[in-house]
């Protein structure tokens, strides 16, 4: 919900935000491997859109049909309702940061920065005036002399981003840049990528593979399989509410677990509904069952034995053997269960998911 | 007691002391060979050609008469030196200017990576395999003034014949043509290899950045690749510097001089005419060239060039 409440400062009137369109997409390369096979997205205006899914999932190509550096092999991209498919990349109003930056390596960090507006033909007043308050905002302004070599991935991860910056465009289009970050400066340059956000007010459109980063940053989240859009949604709908197993599975940490429900010894008394092939329960909804404790008759329990303890400091997340596979769950702020104990889990019927032999939800 | 630990003492000492010697000298013990070749095939011959420019000798004499730097003042003041000079100035400008500028447009049409590419490419660089001797005999016979296949094509579009080989304003153009034919392929190569190693997404982002064609070659491609035109050029500029075999072959330096070059000229007078100071004279004008053209090549553009 916080999130959904973030303030983006809209400059709408000026028109500083553009909302992306893809109708009926299909992007299918020579080799006639179709890659997106129907796509249908809107991506609002002013909002963090992040393109999440495993490897090879579609989401940097969708990225990049976007950008126009991979041409749309049938279906409209529109942006503010104008069709896009055939303009160029330099004059769709959009930035791009690269997965490895893409800086020239020749050019000093300023001329990186002011390429794309000298090729704009932007006044060179204007140029060194954006260049020098871009370079301000990001930290970069005693390196504007050097070449990207000479700087650590923080700072050329920021030439990238002031390099988008500087062209104000209408939308920044964002190709996995944290990847090559460590994990303390990624944590670091998320927070500022969503406070520049909230800044610039502008369409974000994020692509990555890991979770994490989609749930932290966006508004909107886009979770891509094979080519097809599994749920686009915000994030704690997603989270919450997902469509299938496959959206189940893919958000949260550790993953869902889930079993089917013939392999679950008294299952017959949940009152489950008659298609539901699968339950799942996300970990940090297993209970250990103590004293005092007494389970609802719709509540699953079931015995289980430790078999894997993981200490993350507020929580500890344990595998546990049970008679119908691995269950995970976690604990918080309670002291730790050795390896070997034979406990009792217990999940509520309200916090179990259920999906259909297809693997689509059932709601009940 | 005490004595046989001290001279325990003093002989392992010896023993780590002779190990580190030789520790040190190994390095020296492995490169020795080729330092050794060096030294003999080109290091001495630089120093002893030195020292014959300076001696008057026919090459058969036990005896050589010292003239000190008579050899050079009669070079400087011979106007056939200068022609000389000249010629091989012009041939090598234009033979390194053809065959890396012509190159660098092969190759950015040849670089995309397809079957008909990597074809074409072999085709290109077949003559740079071929023996300089059989590629002069080649063209000797493309370019006969009679019965060749170049005018035979010329007066297939009623076009006069041209005297190759024999025109006094053609014969140097003719053997820059065949330098560069037989050098360009291998220039091309090169740098194909050089522009596919350029990143692709370097590209995206100057698409992105509404470069054009020729922002994007001045200021991403040339800048990329220009270690490997640095490579060609200095090494196309001394090959074209020490050009003989087409000459010696095809033109023997004619007509009147037209083709003669630094090093066709310096074996004449050495081996023709048996001067062999005179000739090692024009072998030291030579070295001084290639070594001033290098080092104001490498102090003004080494800086320019960008290293990954």
């Amino acid at each position: 919900m916080e999130r959904n409440a973030r303030t983006v400062t809209k400059r709408k009137g000026a028109g500083f935000v553009s909302s992306i369109e893809l109708r009926h997409v299909r992007k299918c390369y020579e080799n006639k491997n179709t890659v997106i096979e129907d796509m249908n997205l809107v991506i609002p205006d002013g909002s963090f859109t992040v393109l999440v899914g495993p490897s090879g999932c579609g989401k940097s190509t969708t990225l990049r049909m976007i950008a126009g550096l991979e041409e749309i092999t049938s279906g409209d991209l529109l942006m503010d309702g104008v069709r896009m498919n055939e303009v160029d990349p330099g004059h769709r109003g959009i930035a791009m940061v690269f997965q490895n930056y893409a800086l020239y390596p020749t050019m000093s960090v300023r001329k990186n920065i002011e390429f794309g507006l000298v090729n704009a033909k932007v006044p060179k007043d204007e140029i060194a005036r954006r260049v020098k308050d871009i370079s301000e905002i990001v930290g970069l302004s005693e390196y504007l002399d050097r070449r990207p070599s000479q700087l650590s991935g923080g700072q050329r991860q920021r030439v990238a981003l002031a390099r988008a910056m500087v062209k104000q465009p209408q939308v920044f289009l964002m190709d996995e840049p944290l990847s090559n970050l460590d994990a303390k400066l990624r944590t670091q340059m998320r927070t500022e990528l969503i406070a520049l956000h909230q800044r610039l007010g502008t369409t974000f459109v994020y692509v990555t593979h890991d979770q994490t980063e989609a749930m932290s940053m966006a508004t909107k989240i886009v979770l891509m399989n094979k080519g097809e859009i599994q749920q686009a949604a915000e994030p704690l709908t997603i989270y919450g509410d997902p469509v299938n197993r496959f959206t189940a599975q893919f958000i949260g940490t550790p993953t869902m677990n889930v079993f089917p429900v013939a392999d679950i010894p008294g299952a017959a008394r949940l009152a489950l509904p008659a298609n539901a092939h699968y339950l799942g329960f996300r970990p940090s909804r297993g209970l250990v069952l103590r004293e005092g404790m007494t389970p609802a008759s719709h509540d699953l329990v079931f015995d289980a034995t430790i078999a894997i303890h993981e200490m993350m400091g507020s929580e500890i997340i344990y595998q546990a053997k049970a008679a119908f596979g691995t269950v995970q769950f976690k604990t918080f702020n309670q002291a730790e269960i050795p390896v070997g104990e034979k406990i009792k889990l217990m999940v509520e019927r309200a916090s179990m998911y259920l999906f259909d032999e297809n693997e689509n939800r059932v709601r009940s | 007691m005490a004595a046989a630990a001290a001279l325990q003492l003093e002989a392992d000492k010896a023993k780590r002391k002779s190990h580190s010697v030789l520790h040190a000298i190994k390095p020296y013990l492995c490169i020795a060979p080729a330092i050794v070749i060096l030294a003999v095939f080109w290091v001495y011959p630089i120093f002893n050609m030195g020292y014959l420019s300076l001696f008057k000798w026919d090459l058969i004499s036990p005896t050589m008469k010292f003239v000190g730097l008579q050899n050079f003042q009669k070079l400087f003041a011979d106007p056939q030196f200068w022609q000389t000079l000249a010629n091989t100035l012009i041939y090598t400008v234009f033979v390194v200017g053809l065959g890396v500028g012509g190159g660098l447009l092969i190759a950015l049409f040849l670089k995309k990576r397809t079957k008909t590419n990597g074809f074409l490419q072999a085709v290109i660089f077949s003559p740079y395999v071929v023996s300089l001797a059989s590629i002069a005999l080649l063209w000797m016979w493309i370019m006969n003034r009679d019965f060749g296949l170049l005018n035979g094509v010329l007066g297939f579009f009623g076009i006069s014949a041209v005297d190759w080989l024999g025109d006094t304003h053609v014969t140097l153009a003719s053997l820059i043509l065949i330098s560069v034919w037989k050098s360009i392929g291998y220039d091309a190569l090169i740098l194909v290899s050089a522009l596919q190693g350029i990143p692709q997404h370097l590209y995206e982002a100057a698409r992105l950045d509404r470069a054009g064609a020729w922002a994007t070659f001045r200021s991403i491609t040339f800048p990329m690749i220009s270690p490997t035109m640095f490579f060609l050029v200095i090494v196309d500029v001394i090959a074209s510097l020490k050009v003989f075999e087409t000459i010696q072959i095809m033109t023997q330096g004619g007509p009147q001089n037209a083709t003669n070059t630094l090093v066709f000229s310096l074996y004449q007078y050495g081996f023709a005419f048996n001067k062999v100071g005179y000739a090692a004279a024009i072998g030291m004008v030579l070295l001084v060239l290639i070594a001033v053209f290098s080092v104001v090549y490498f102090k003004v553009l080494s800086k320019r060039v960008h290293y990954k």
